[in-house]
């Protein structure tokens, strides 16, 4: 019986295929956003923990599609047990925030009210929902970096700023390089000019789709635009700008020489380290206008954008993922952080992280808003959208910017123009909100 | 077996048609217990999702109107997406004319300049997508580090929009004109020499000729390739993720890739409803093109017996040729190899030819944790046991579907059905499977069963083929006495199903789309950890190369051992 005999052997080699992958507890999977040398960073700190050592930990890099992954919509079980994630709008999307359980969190009060679930229905926004996350990376996103002798000092305030730009530009020298490619770095540039023309409309945009259609939008897309559409702006100009990723941004100004400036997060500290080591580089403050329009001649403060890294912990990870989660944003874990901030693009929101490189020592500081705890700290606007406006490669507030860019420093469109279609686009996304 | 009997893939018995007329099988009912097995697994596996996925893109959401939505939808705007699609099938037809146009013209080199273009041409078919990805991207990357930035006057920026086509397109031309080549070039070599000498003397033209004698003796194979090349035409996914710096993705996205990225914000019905849309477009080219073929050429002809090689000397410009494509199509690899042992320091800031390299270049950093070498043995694991699975059950499949008595109708339905799964997009069937599934993806038996699900229509096609060219006396003999050809068959064909085997093998250890859709993350997937390192290219370009360079080591070897097994696997069949 030549059926039975192959029945036998099917069934035989999936019992060894079974026994092979073995039937001991699976390691906790944790999925991060980080890759190349920053995940090896994550590396070293969990390889070098001293406590916590029975948990046997995978980590898997998820990159920007980070929030695909984890709404996995195909299987549901398909998911870690713990997640670090740049996007704490992922939190209040239905699809995730189910998943995850309550963690107790010790961040400053800003910090963790950027976490709470909020409660379903347009209002809800209570200090007693429960905290879904804690802050184990935070990033310091309103810096402009550049190389020494291209500009004096980079001007801060925003129309000085343009103008240097522009006389540079005119003189043949590309002040600046865009990591067009990521669409990330564009949402950065639209939220630090935003914040630095109308603060109070930046923290409205998240909860309100109405506010989109507003002045100060506006006024920020044309402020781009009418930047990025200076000729000569970037090296090798705007269709070469769509083509690089942050690092390749960092190194055309450091290494290759070919721009002045670039505006970057602290993280990009390390890739000048690592690629330029003759460098010595130093943030100034990404410029903004530094009179109130208005007339009241008072000077607003500088805009200070923040992003982080947030730990989760799903419910499939049970007790296991919590534990892990209690040891990586506690005391315990404080050594090994401090040993990545000493190599730069790691800030945290804890005082007892401190060994930052010179340079980047005052920014961590910035992040603790001092005074009054409930201000809301401006958090990357992008990170914390959901629904149609939510982040990711080709997709809502990434994928406007980018066509914004291209209209105006690739086809040559005039800048009123994409403003127009920029504006409207990001009004029907907003709008649009998620299909039930 | 009367002709209009013959299956869609009907190789062309070498033997007399005419008597018997039909094989004396054991009877319906064995024939179907061949069949129960692969029945079983793509009915679980990919007919049920399918159909679940197909209702629901008509029931969920708005109902039949899914379709209408999708395809109005302005802002998500899936029409690029679909066109982009389509243009990929396109340019797997164009790769089967090159493969062709190459094969022609290779037609009268010598032995081993044919078996060095062989090799380099087939190696970047096991080359998986995303290591062809990086590949490509090394080569037409930005000024100081892109090869072909450095032989150009200027910067063309390769990697941004427009270009970004050409880029892919090559990297799909370099990955599947081999698998054309190789198919072909038997198929040329069996054009019946003294027909064509005699369409001469009468005075038949060039494309007379053509059409009335080389082409039918190509059908059965070119059937084959062009299904193979459809496919992965209809499954391009990997090449584009790594491939496409971000801000070009949304220009280059295909409707697979749309329908992954996007599935939150379509919904259930609508999502259901661009799988199924995908699929639909896939089969129609896929049956049309068959189909148009068939019609041609319903009868292909008897295959004529070995003819005496012509001696002949390879001419000077043949050499040309054949160095040319060489290099070309070992440029990649060259360019992988090298970059795997420069730094990473080195490979993120400058090109080849300016020197950063170290006995163990990226290397260090590509191993420097463990997952990568854990997956690679996960990934073996699973490439194995797919393997295994797929020969159990596509054998006795194959087998019954040609020396076993079905009804005519039965066998035009597995046929068609066949046909259209080969063509399968994943993404059709992969969240009805999900849902069932569920927690049991976790493990890697389940994970290769979906593997050898997808593999198993192409391998039924290819071992039928192979199949049906036995010498009959082979398999009258215990048909006779009632009892089962199989093993006598099996024995006659050992190179198609190691080739079989081979295949699922490959497509298992290159799969990005199954681990990533059904297992992320525990995915232990080795193009899954590579592909995380992808996130900023230039920083990672070294470790991206040494990792790649691994990852197609395995496959390399594989066909090394197996190369001249494979050729006659794929293209005739029978142990000679």
């Amino acid at each position: 019986m030549p059926m039975n005999r192959r029945r036998t052997l099917a069934a035989l080699s999936g019992l060894a295929a079974a026994a092979l992958t073995g039937c001991a507890e699976p390691p906790l999977r944790v999925a991060v956003v980080w890759s190349g040398w920053e995940l090896s960073r994550f590396r070293e700190v969990l390889n070098g923990r001293e406590t916590l050592r029975d948990l046997d930990i995978v980590v898997h890099s998820a990159g920007d599609d980070i929030a695909t992954l984890l709404t996995n919509r195909t299987v549901a079980s398909a998911v870690p047990d713990v997640a670090i994630v740049s996007q704490p709008g992922l939190l209040q999307d239905p699809a995730v925030g189910d998943l995850l359980q309550t963690v107790p969190s010790l961040d400053p009060l800003p910090w963790q009210n950027l976490v709470r679930r909020e409660a379903v229905g347009p209002v809800g926004h209570g200090t007693d929902a429960p905290i879904k996350g804690v802050w184990f990376k935070a990033a310091h996103k309103s810096l402009i970096w550049h190389r020494a002798g291209t500009v004096p000092v980079p001007s801060t305030d925003w129309g000085e700023w343009v103008e240097q730009c522009r006389s540079l530009a005119s003189r043949g020298k590309a002040p600046l390089s865009i990591a067009a490619g990521d669409g990330w770095t564009l949402t950065d540039w639209f939220e630090n000019v935003l914040l630095g023309i109308d603060e109070t409309a930046y923290h409205t945009l998240r909860r309100d789709p109405d506010a989109w259609s507003g002045p100060s939008v506006q006024k920020a897309l044309t402020r781009l635009a009418d930047l990025w559409s200076i000729e000569g702006l970037v090296p090798g100009g705007g269709r070469r700008a769509l083509t690089l990723q942050f690092h390749d941004a960092v190194l055309d100004v450091f290494r290759h020489h070919r721009a002045a400036m670039v505006a970057a997060p602290d993280f990009a500290w390390p890739v000048i380290r690592g690629h330029c080591p003759a460098e010595h580089p130093a943030p100034t403050r990404f410029p903004w206008p530094q009179r109130d329009d208005k007339g009241a001649g008072r000077r607003p403060p500088p805009p200070v954008l923040v992003g982080g890294d947030v730990v989760v912990a799903l419910r499939s990870g049970g007790k296991r993922a919590l534990r892990f989660v209690e040891w990586l944003t506690g005391p315990d874990a404080t050594k090994q952080m401090g040993r990545w901030a000493g190599r730069g693009g790691f800030l945290s929101v804890r005082p007892a992280v401190d060994a930052y490189p010179a340079p980047l020592r005052a920014l961590a500081a910035e992040l603790r808003p001092p005074t009054n705890p409930i201000t809301p700290i401006a958090f990357d606007l992008s990170d914390r959208l959901e629904g149609s406006l939510a982040g990711g490669n080709g997709r809502g507030l990434w994928r406007v910017l980018t066509e914004l860019f291209t209209r105006v420093a690739v086809d040559g469109r005039p800048s009123d123009e994409a403003v127009r279609h920029a504006t409207a686009a990001v009004k029907t996304l907003a709008a649009r909100g998620r299909p039930r | 077996m009367r002709p209009q009997d013959a299956l869609l893939f009907e190789a062309t018995p070498r033997h007399d048609l005419r008597a018997p007329a039909r094989w004396h099988g054991r009877g319906r009912w064995s024939a179907w217990g061949y069949l129960l097995p692969a029945t079983a697994l793509t009915t679980v596996l990919l007919l049920v999702p399918l159909a679940r996925t197909v209702v629901r893109s008509l029931t969920a959401q708005d109902g039949p109107a899914n379709y209408a939505k999708v395809m109005a939808d302005g802002e998500v705007g899936v029409w690029p997406a679909l066109l982009n699609s389509a243009v990929w099938l396109l340019l797997a037809l164009v790769v089967c004319a090159l493969g062709l146009g190459l094969a022609w013209l290779a037609r009268d080199v010598g032995p081993r300049p044919k078996a060095l273009l062989l090799g380099v041409l087939t190696l970047p078919t096991v080359t998986s997508p995303l290591t062809a990805g990086v590949a490509f991207r090394l080569i037409f990357d930005l000024a100081p580090r892109g090869t072909a930035n450095a032989l150009l006057p200027e910067e063309v920026l390769f990697l941004g929009p427009g270009w970004i086509w050409l880029v892919l397109g090559l990297a799909f031309a370099w990955q599947w004109t081999g698998l054309a080549f190789l198919v072909f070039h038997v198929g040329l070599a069996n054009v019946p020499k003294n027909l064509l000498r005699m369409g001469r003397v009468f005075g038949a033209g060039r494309l007379r000729r053509l059409r009335a004698v080389v082409a039918p003796a190509l059908f059965p194979t070119a059937a084959l390739v062009m299904l193979i090349v459809l496919t992965a035409g209809v499954r391009v996914f990997d090449l584009i993720l790594v491939g496409a710096p971000g801000s070009i993705q949304a220009e280059v996205d295909v409707a697979g890739l749309f329908w992954w990225r996007h599935q939150g914000d379509l919904g259930e019905g609508r999502s259901a409803a661009l799988a199924v849309t995908l699929f639909a477009m896939a089969a129609t080219v896929a049956l049309l093109v068959l189909w148009r073929l068939r019609r041609d050429w319903p009868e292909a002809g008897r295959r004529p017996g070995p003819e005496p090689p012509a001696p002949r000397r390879t001419r000077a410009s043949l050499r040309v040729m054949t160095a040319a494509v060489t290099v070309l199509w070992a440029l990649p690899f060259a360019l992988l190899l090298l970059t795997s042992f420069r730094s990473p320091e080195a490979a993120a800031t400058s090109g080849w030819w300016t020197g950063g390299y170290g006995p163990a270049g990226s290397y260090g950093e590509a191993f420097g944790d463990t997952s990568f070498a854990g997956a690679l043995a996960s990934t073996a694991q699973r490439g194995l046991l797919t393997a295994v699975v797929t020969v159990l059950v596509v054998v006795p499949a194959a087998y019954a579907l040609t020396h076993e008595r079905l009804p005519r109708r039965t066998r035009r339905l597995v046929a068609a059905a066949v046909v259209l799964l080969a063509v399968l997009p994943f993404q059709v069937a992969a969240r009805p499977l999900g849902e069932t599934l569920n927690t049991w993806l976790g493990s890697t038996v389940v994970l290769s069963f979906v593997h050898a699900a997808l593999v198993l229509p192409l391998g039924v096609l290819l071992l039928r083929n192979a199949f049906t060219s036995v010498p009959r006396p082979v398999v009258l003999r215990p048909l006779a006495q009632g009892r089962s050809a199989l093993l006598r068959v099996m024995a006659e064909c050992g190179p198609a199903v190691v080739t079989v085997a081979v295949i699922a093998f490959v497509l298992a250890w290159n799969d990005l789309v199954v681990g990533l859709l059904l297992n992320w993350p525990a995915a232990n997937q080795a193009p899954l950890v590579m592909l995380q390192q992808s996130r900023q290219f230039a920083t990672s370009a070294g470790a991206l190369a040494a990792q790649g360079v691994v990852l197609t080591a395995v496959p390399a070897l594989l066909l090394l051992a197996t190369g001249g097994w494979l050729i006659r696997g794929l293209t005739q069949g029978v142990r000679r």
